[in-house]
């Protein structure tokens, strides 16, 4: 784990870590530019970053702002769970048999395409109000990106390797432990990473439907009470949190062994 | 020392691919004895992989049967090196003790052993992408052999490497098969590897394949008749028609 984290922050050097500061410090610069220009009595006003990141510091130091943060990262790890233990299996699935993969491509591909959020007033039929609709919508979304990695790893497994660790006397089994897992697991972290990324930007509107906490929920709640600024402090804290999450499954998921 | 190991007899394979049927050899009979290194020469597609597979138990025969009276494994190397990409050179050497089957040979071998007796010690911690074409080629053979086979197939080993490493890894494949005493059946297209290496020669020529003929080269030198020329010619005459053939024969 040691040797991972080391390699991962040997790849973005010093030059990487001030240049993407540089970048930051500039956004808001032009942020803060922007909102000298804007009229003191329209609502836009309140939208400056200034007032934002005093708005933020009031949030981080509020105990229920990490109840939100805590339901929000609850639901996308439930709803990951879900989307894992449904698609790695139905990757396998159309890696392996060929009929099943040839009739399926194009109803998946078809899902595929639908945006998540499509699924709200369904989820809701099904599930009613509370968390089950939010796991349903991040699931339904996550899915995707891990089964097709999954298959197209498998896919590009070499079929030679199968022959070789059966002709060094391996059950079906062990060759699946050494050879299979070891060939597929990249592929199918990069799925997994990709459905974090994807889960995190389903997860807000989801949020925005039929429950009473999270991140979602709190940016409408910043809104209907009128506190912009608060509501700009939501979508940094969403932000960062999306990017952190970036990181650690980056971080925690990296395909090298060594 | 001539007991058999491996016996086939009115052996044939066909694929079946849609309503494409291909045959691959047919009436094929071979033995193969302990401790010799028998040699399948044959033109390219007259199935000398697939016979290897088959001996490897890796396939099955279309009709006809196969007997193997040795009781221990038979190790491949295969065409390409096929390491596993995501392990070092002695993690790839290794695995083969990981698998229950070979609980014994755990006890028996060390893998770091092996690649010193192979003169690759110094890769051991080497990637496969990492690897010489020749380098690489020994750490199949070390991964095949660490788990004790009394008999290893090998197809067309030498085939991808430059003339001075192929006959340096020949030589070497020599030594490693007295010390091991193990039989060995190699698939080439080389004639002059052929001869080097063989206690018999087994020439297939393809549509449909079987084999034509069969030279015991250790009887004819032990017997001093063999002549490297002679054999080598009939060889090349039986061969097919195939461009290499014609041109080596023109020489
Ligand atoms: N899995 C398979 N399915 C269908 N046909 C196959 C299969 N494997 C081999 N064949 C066919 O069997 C024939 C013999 O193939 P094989 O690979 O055994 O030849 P070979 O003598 O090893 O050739 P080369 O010297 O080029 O390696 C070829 O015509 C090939 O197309
Ligand atoms: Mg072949």
């Amino acid at each position: 784990m040691t040797s991972t984290l080391k390699k991962y922050f040997e790849i973005s050097s010093i030059k990487i870590i001030v240049l993407s500061f540089v970048g930051l410090v500039s956004f808001v610069g032009i942020w803060a530019l922007v909102m000298v220009f804007i009229d003191k009595s329209s609502i836009l006003s309140q939208f400056g970053p200034i007032d934002g990141a005093s708005a933020f510091w009031d949030l981080m130091t509020t105990d229920e702002t990490y109840i939100h943060i805590t339901a929000s990262l609850k639901r996308i790890v439930v709803g990951m769970l879900f989307a894992i233990v449904t698609g790695v299996p139905l990757g396998f699935l159309l890696g392996t048999i060929k009929l099943f993969e040839l009739t399926s491509t194009a109803v998946f591909q078809f899902l595929r395409m639908i945006s998540p959020l499509s699924w709200t007033p369904l989820a809701i039929i099904l599930f009613g109000v509370g968390d089950s609709p939010v796991y349903f919508l991040i699931a339904i979304g996550a899915i995707w990106p891990i089964a097709l990695n999954t298959a197209e790893s498998i896919g590009r497994l070499n079929r030679g390797w199968l022959l070789v660790s059966k002709t060094l006397g391996a059950s079906p089994f062990e060759s699946f432990r050494k050879v299979v897992w070891p060939a597929t697991r990249p592929g199918i972290l990069l799925g997994i990473r990709l459905a974090v990324g994807l889960a995190w930007i389903i997860l807000v509107p989801a949020e925005m439907l039929g429950v009473d906490s999270g991140l979602g929920y709190y940016i409408l709640d910043t809104r209907d009470r009128f506190e912009y600024s608060e509501l700009i402090a939501a979508i940094i804290i969403i932000g960062i949190l999306g990017l952190i999450l970036d990181i650690l499954t980056r971080v925690l998921l990296s395909s090298r062994q060594h | 020392m001539d007991s058999i190991a491996v016996k086939i007899d009115n052996g044939s394979k066909e694929y079946f691919k849609k309503s494409n049927r291909t045959k691959v050899f047919e009436d094929l009979n071979l033995e193969v004895r302990n401790n010799e290194i028998l040699i399948l020469l044959g033109p390219s597609g007259c199935g000398k992989s697939t016979l290897l597979r088959i001996i490897a138990k890796l396939e099955k025969l279309t009709t006809g049967t196969i007997t193997e009276t040795g009781n221990s494994q038979i190790g491949m190397v295969f065409q390409e090196p096929l390491l596993y990409p995501w392990l070092t050179a002695e993690e790839n050497v290794q695995l083969g003790l990981d698998f229950s089957n070979n609980s014994k040979a755990k006890v028996d071998n060390n893998s770091i052993e092996l690649l010193k007796e192979f003169g690759i010690d110094q890769v051991a911690n080497s990637f496969p992408n990492e690897l010489s074409g020749g380098q690489a080629q020994r750490v199949t053979f070390a991964r095949t052999l660490i788990v004790d086979p009394g008999m290893i197939l090998l197809d067309e080993p030498f085939a991808a490497l430059d003339p001075n490493t192929r006959s340096h890894l020949q030589d070497w494949l020599l030594e490693i098969k007295e010390k091991r005493n193990l039989t060995i059946v190699l698939v080439t297209h080389d004639v002059e590897e052929a001869l080097r290496l063989a206690d018999r020669i087994v020439l297939m020529c393809p549509n449909p394949s079987k084999i034509t003929k069969t030279w015991d080269i250790s009887s004819l030198k032990n017997s001093g008749e063999f002549d490297h020329n002679k054999i080598k010619k009939e060889i090349l005459q039986n061969y097919g028609p195939t461009p290499l053939a014609l041109e080596e024969l023109a020489q």
